[in-house]
């Protein structure tokens, strides 16, 4: 998509800037550590945008159609899974090491069948665009 | 003592006075950006109410406009920082160069406060276990020295405009003046627990020389 | 648009388990929304209970403890679980239907992460049931009161687990929007032509994806520190932990302000039937009022004594110049209009008006001077809720009566909607706006109680009775949905000759969102430009005439 990225790098710019002006004028390691985390985070992002798209995503003007079909998936329980068993993993570091471990495991399980459900969705779209599926 | 008063007197620094030098001029500013809003708000609203759609203009830009309008913004900005790095100047960097006429290190804990002259040796305590105020001279320089011995608390005297955070592992340095003569009240300004609505305060201020009566027929007293 | 595939031909599940599991944005959007919405109603009550205990002095009817745990759960409940979460619900609803995409970039990003944050916020009021007591040491938990010598129990834990989920849920719905809006723009929408709502919500989601993860960390740490000891130490344990809490604690306030704004900018430009004046100023003042909400949060520290006060002074001062813009976009784009007072519109109109009061009252205490006197006392108890609910709630009110003929296909009635605006009206004005006089006059924040000062009961008890009266405007509004869905009105898919790609498709819309062609997209409001050359306009020029 073209374009998408400008803003993130354009804002990940303002944010070094303001980086930079805090290190001078205040200059304590915690605060110019979060910032620069923070504006690393941002372009990690960009960067993540340009990994997806390529250098339209840099360029500006107006998106043209995508040439390919884009998935869109009716659900994932397995997305849910994971969630709830996070959430059961944190809540056992209050209420005991067994809600850990059994978070720990349906959560295992849960990214298990993610990653399976990825997989049969990338397949599906190598499938429609004619492409050899393994 | 004299020499002492006369000096100080000359850049006595008044946190109250600094605050009303920046609140004279910042509220009506805001009182005056609000209005205009408003007006121009309700104007607007009032005036293009009920026409055809048709008639809604089509135009939606002016950035010459806009342009001089956020120049105007950041003149007005400018202006506010003069003021505002002016006061702050003053009241926390030129208000700890004054040499103190009297100096008491406070501690703050739960949920009360001690204060104490280390050039007298009194200690007054004031707090859940009832209000005893301690004495100030009028018209000059006092020094704290403000300490925390558990959480976060800060030392608020109304009077003043002014309050400072008592933080754990630091002594926080800040000189206040009392110009008047009076019973100033005070309470801890951060929330630290339970009884934090109860730890109170209160600051006397009288004359330097009935402070110096007071201060030596204390010497090395505790109450509270 | 583009084909869609689906990985797996097989029935989709219908009924509450269908709905739970799906990735269709817009089942997702409703139910963070309404997750938050039931939210706000929890914390409202909090609220309530202490408003109650503050109606006249000394009074005894919440014990100072039990009050303690209500102003953590009441401020944590609204900014965790109400506000942010509503901002990003109406993201996830919205922005693929403005961008005129199918759906959401990543949408397992958007499932889990509401997922993930629900089990934080129920997490986090579990705290309540416990026999210590739910968290009480603020929204914020400074050290060294939240660490485990002076706030034990598992309630204080169970709040810093539930920010901890909370937090990690918006942070991958965040993620999910940024991408949406990098990489699933209909052809023609380029970034220069996204609507106005959708702007607002990408600053939004980048400060999401900036700062909250610091969040995390402050918490995760926190955690730590209250079973082991050791990590916020000292004096500049407790400022480090500021330091990290406050880069997270001011850019969220900024995730609660711009998709309200958006929303009220969208209700005022459609119910005027103009485009949003100064849309590319607008767009660059944003972005610079986001940076720039990013490198402030110390002026929550300014009492401390332990950064320097000037630079957070200089940054947060600053923000006059972005903020100014928009409210001259605002009357710019009233100027010439032709204005319909909708209930949206009075709601678009009442968040910036009312806002103001909150982002004037910010600039006052951006001063260290003027914060010395103001900081811990009811003024700053009052600027936040000038911004946080006199505006942001009132934005969320323009955006839920311009909307919910969208979401639902059904119309709000508008003589409930405008009783509902005037009883908030006034509700809102008499709890909060007694409240800078109050700390003006030296009431400090966070007590469960305060003495018989002269006038301090009074002002305080015409809060209490506004905090009633905003309890009725809400009931009212509860009334006008279960009203609205029961008898319904139908909306069709452009009640208000709306300008933007979300009135180019059905109410609801369809599963994939539109079918068929969209229309020819110029510009940040799409079918005004259509109606514009269909009414023979096209040609007007685009700059305003200056008298």
């Amino acid at each position: 998509m073209r374009g998408g990225a400008i803003p993130i790098f354009a804002w990940g710019v303002l944010l070094s800037i303001l980086t930079i002006g805090n290190a001078i004028w205040e200059g304590r390691w915690i605060q110019a550590g979060e910032f620069a985390l923070a504006a690393v985070l941002i372009f990690s992002f960009g960067a993540f945008i340009v990994g997806l798209g390529g250098r339209s995503a840099i360029r500006r003007g107006p998106p043209s159609p995508s040439p390919h079909p884009e998935p869109l998936p009716w659900s994932s329980l397995a997305t849910v899974a994971a969630a709830l068993s996070l959430a059961m993993l944190l809540f056992g570091f209050v209420f005991g090491s067994a809600l850990i471990y059994l978070g720990a495991g349906f959560l295992a399980f849960s990214l298990g069948r993610l990653g399976v459900e990825l997989r049969a969705q990338r397949a599906s779209l190598k499938r429609l665009r004619g492409e050899r599926v393994r | 003592m004299p020499a002492a008063s006369w000096f100080s007197a000359l850049a006595l620094v008044d946190t109250r006075q600094q605050y009303y030098r920046l609140f004279d001029i910042y509220v009506p500013i805001a009182i005056g950006v609000f209005a205009l809003i408003v007006v121009l708000a309700l104007f607007a609203v009032l005036r293009f109410r009920r026409r055809p759609v048709e008639k809604a203009a089509v135009w939606h830009k002016n950035d010459r406009l806009e342009g001089a309008y956020a120049l105007l913004l950041t003149l007005t900005v400018a202006f506010l920082l003069y003021l505002t790095f002016s006061a702050e100047h003053q009241v926390d960097t030129v208000a700890n160069r004054q040499r103190a006429a009297v100096t008491i290190d406070v501690t703050a804990a739960k949920w009360e406060w001690t204060f104490f002259y280390p050039a007298y040796g009194i200690t007054i305590r004031s707090g859940t276990s009832g209000v005893t105020p301690f004495v100030v001279p009028t018209g000059e320089p006092v020094r704290f020295n403000l300490r925390s011995v558990d959480v976060i608390h800060a030392l608020w005297i109304y009077y003043t405009r002014y309050k400072h955070d008592a933080i754990p592992g630091s002594t926080q340095v800040f000189t206040l003046a009392f110009p008047h003569a009076g019973l100033f009240d005070g309470q801890c300004a951060e929330f630290c627990g339970l009884r934090h609505p109860d730890m109170l305060l209160a600051a006397k201020a009288v004359s330097p020389s009935a402070f110096a009566a007071w201060a030596h027929s204390h010497t090395g007293r505790s109450s509270g | 648009m583009t084909a869609v595939a689906t990985p797996v031909e097989r029935a989709r599940l219908g009924g509450w388990i269908g709905g739970a599991i799906s990735t269709d944005h817009k089942r997702i959007g409703l139910n963070l929304g309404l997750c938050a919405l039931g939210f706000f109603l929890a914390g409202g009550v909090m609220a309530l209970w202490m408003r109650v205990q503050l109606a006249q002095p000394n009074m005894h009817w919440v014990s100072d403890q039990g009050y303690s745990e209500l102003f953590t759960m009441h401020g944590s409940t609204m900014i965790y679980l109400f506000v942010t979460p509503m901002a990003m619900a109406m993201a996830v609803y919205l922005v693929p239907l403005q961008i005129g995409a199918p759906g959401l970039a990543g949408p397992r990003l958007a499932l889990g992460g509401f997922w993930t944050w629900l089990s934080g916020g129920l997490i986090m009021q579990t705290g309540w049931f416990t026999s210590g007591g739910a968290g009480r040491d603020g929204w914020f938990a400074y050290t060294p009161l939240s660490d485990g010598r002076n706030t034990p129990g598992i309630g204080m834990d169970l709040w810093v687990i539930g920010v901890i989920l909370a937090a990690t849920g918006l942070i991958l719905v965040a993620a999910s929007v940024l991408a949406t809006i990098a990489r699933k723009r209909a052809p023609g929408m380029s970034m220069l032509r996204v609507p106005v709502f959708t702007w607002t919500e990408l600053v939004s989601v980048l400060m999401v994806v900036g700062a909250f993860p610091v969040l995390v960390l402050a918490m995760v740490l926190l955690l730590i520190d209250r079973h082991t000891a050791g990590i916020f130490t000292g004096y500049s344990g407790a400022i480090d932990y500021q330091d990290l809490f406050w880069f997270f604690g001011h850019p969220v306030v900024y995730v609660m302000f711009f998709p309200f704004l958006g929303a009220s900018a969208e209700s005022i430009a459609t119910n005027s039937h103009k485009k949003w004046f100064g849309y590319v100023p607008f767009v660059g003042s944003i972005m610079l009022f986001a940076a720039l909400s990013m490198a402030v949060w110390s002026h929550h520290m300014f009492t401390t004594g332990g950064v320097t006060n000037q630079y957070f002074a200089f940054t947060s001062t600053a923000l006059v110049i972005p903020a100014g813009i928009e409210y001259f976009d605002m009357i710019g784009t009233l100027i010439g209009g032709a204005i319909v007072l909708r209930t949206s519109m009075l709601f678009g109109l009442g968040f910036f008006l009312q806002f103001l009061v909150g982002g004037l009252s910010g600039i006052f205490i951006a001063s260290p001077v003027l914060d010395y006197h103001a900081e811990d006392t009811y003024m700053i108890v009052a600027h936040f809720h000038y911004t946080l609910f006199a505006g942001s709630v009132f934005g969320f009110f323009a955006g839920a009566y311009h909307w919910f003929p969208k979401v639902t296909g059904a119309l709000l009635r508008e003589w409930l909607g405008k009783f509902h605006f005037v009883l908030l009206v006034i509700g809102t004005n008499m709890t909060f706006a007694p409240m800078f006089f109050l700390g003006n006059y030296g009431m400090p924040r966070r007590i469960s109680r305060y003495p018989d000062h002269p006038g301090w009961g009074t002002l305080n008890l015409v809060e209490s009775i506004g905090a009633g009266i905003i309890a009725l405007a809400v009931l009212t509004f509860l009334i006008n949905i279960v009203v609205s869905l029961r008898r319904r009105e139908l909306a069709g898919d452009d009640p208000w000759v709306g300008q933007t790609l979300e009135w180019a498709t059905t109410s609801p819309p369809p599963p994939q969102n539109f079918i068929g062609p969209l229309p020819p997209i110029e510009s940040y409001a799409p079918l005004l430009d259509l109606l514009h050359k269909e009414q023979g306009r096209a040609d007007e020029p685009e700059e305003a005439p200056v008298p």
